[in-house]
């Protein structure tokens, strides 16, 4: 096809073609702001509530291990209710294959324990929670394989560790959130 | 298709994409350079389901304040770059001067480059003006400094000054002559 067969058809079929070129045009302007503000920063919903030891229980039957990790930072634990708790935290950008941390101190007082993680933001990475005997539960394979796990607490001991193990490089913090409920 | 919609589709497709490259540098370099937790969450519903979380409302505001300030320095300096050359371009043609001035500094070639048109000045100026909207509403709902949405007004309102000399220029020589760069 020569310049002047293309020119016929320009002519004759061209101006059909404006109307979809101008919402071509909208779309694209449409999009790059839409993009634009979905990826303006927020803060991150969960963050500065109220933390275990401020409830009105006195008796806590979860407690934060704290302490100073590398790449597991900012934890955080609430109680939601009675028998219910919301650990969590996030993991620093990081290049290691597995990283781990004592994270809960449990007090006896209830003979099971479920843990279920509610959200990731990634989906590259196990959780899995470790017992003093090295039993080892795991939460989340994926994004689409989490289970519920019993933790039997008086088999389990007082410290209960979180175990990561990243499955490709993280260039972003991921953010954690694991559910408790005693029994 | 028309002319005038081929040559702004075209003019479109860097600064569309570039507004989002640029939100996104921004951000990896607010969370680098000033050492912020940035979350990236995937499960987000609505438009997009991709959405960056910081932990905290301070965070939140420095990381978005930084790449407003880096979105509208980066457009700023294009715009200024496309409409300088712009001008030096339709002065060329009409001033001797400019041609002797730019001969002698070795930049003809570059001011007479082709696809140098004023709807390619035109579109940056708009995007500008999007950008400049989009950290004014920032500013309003205090999720960025005061300062940076006055000066992308500030910025916003010089630009167009010279968008609208450029299009004085541009008219003048449409009544003088048929070498002109619109598209």
């Amino acid at each position: 096809m020569d310049e002047r067969d293309k020119a016929r058809i320009d002519l004759k079929f061209g101006k059909f073609t404006d109307p979809f070129v101008i919402v071509m045009i909208l779309t694209l302007v449409f999009l790059s702001i839409l993009a634009v503000t979905n990826l303006t920063p927020q803060t991150h919903p969960s963050r500065g509530e109220k933390i275990l030891g401020i409830t009105e229980d006195s008796r806590n039957h979860l407690e934060l291990v704290e302490g100073k990790h590398n790449y597991i930072v900012e934890e955080n634990l609430e109680q939601i209710s009675k028998k219910h708790f919301k650990y969590t935290t996030f993991i620093k950008p990081n290049m290691q294959p597995r990283i781990s941390k004592p994270i809960l101190e449990i007090n006896n007082d209830y003979k099971n324990m479920r843990s279920k993680v509610f959200y990731s933001n990634d989906s590259n990475f196990r959780v899995s929670l470790i017992d003093i005997e090295n039993e080892v539960s795991y939460l989340m394979i994926d994004q689409k394989e989490r289970y519920t796990q019993n933790i039997p607490i008086q088999d389990t001991g007082p410290t209960l560790y979180l175990a990561i193990e990243n499955t490709q490089p993280v260039f972003f913090s991921q953010y954690i959130e694991i559910h408790f409920f005693l029994e | 298709m028309s002319k005038i919609l081929k040559a702004v589709l075209k003019n479109l497709i860097l600064p569309a994409s570039l507004l989002v490259v640029s939100r996104v540098v921004g951000l990896y370099l607010a969370t680098k350079i000033y050492g912020l937790q940035a979350i990236l969450d995937t499960q987000a519903e609505g438009w997009f389901s991709v959405r960056v979380l910081f932990l905290d409302q301070d965070s939140t505001v420095l990381a978005n304040s930084f790449s407003n300030i880096f979105m509208l320095t980066v457009f700023t300096l294009a715009g200024v770059y496309l409409a300088l050359k712009y001008w030096l371009s339709v002065n060329l043609k009409y001033d001797p001067r400019t041609l002797v001035k730019l001969n002698n500094l070795n930049l003809l070639s570059w001011a007479s480059e082709k696809g140098n048109t004023f709807i390619r000045v035109f579109i940056w100026i708009i995007f500008i003006w999007i950008i400049t909207v989009l950290i004014i509403s920032d500013t309003l709902q205090l999720q960025s400094y005061d300062w940076i949405g006055v000066m992308s007004f500030i910025v916003a309102i010089i630009l167009t000054w010279l968008v609208l000399r450029c299009l004085e220029k541009e008219l003048e020589c449409l009544s003088n002559s048929n070498k002109c760069n619109i598209y």
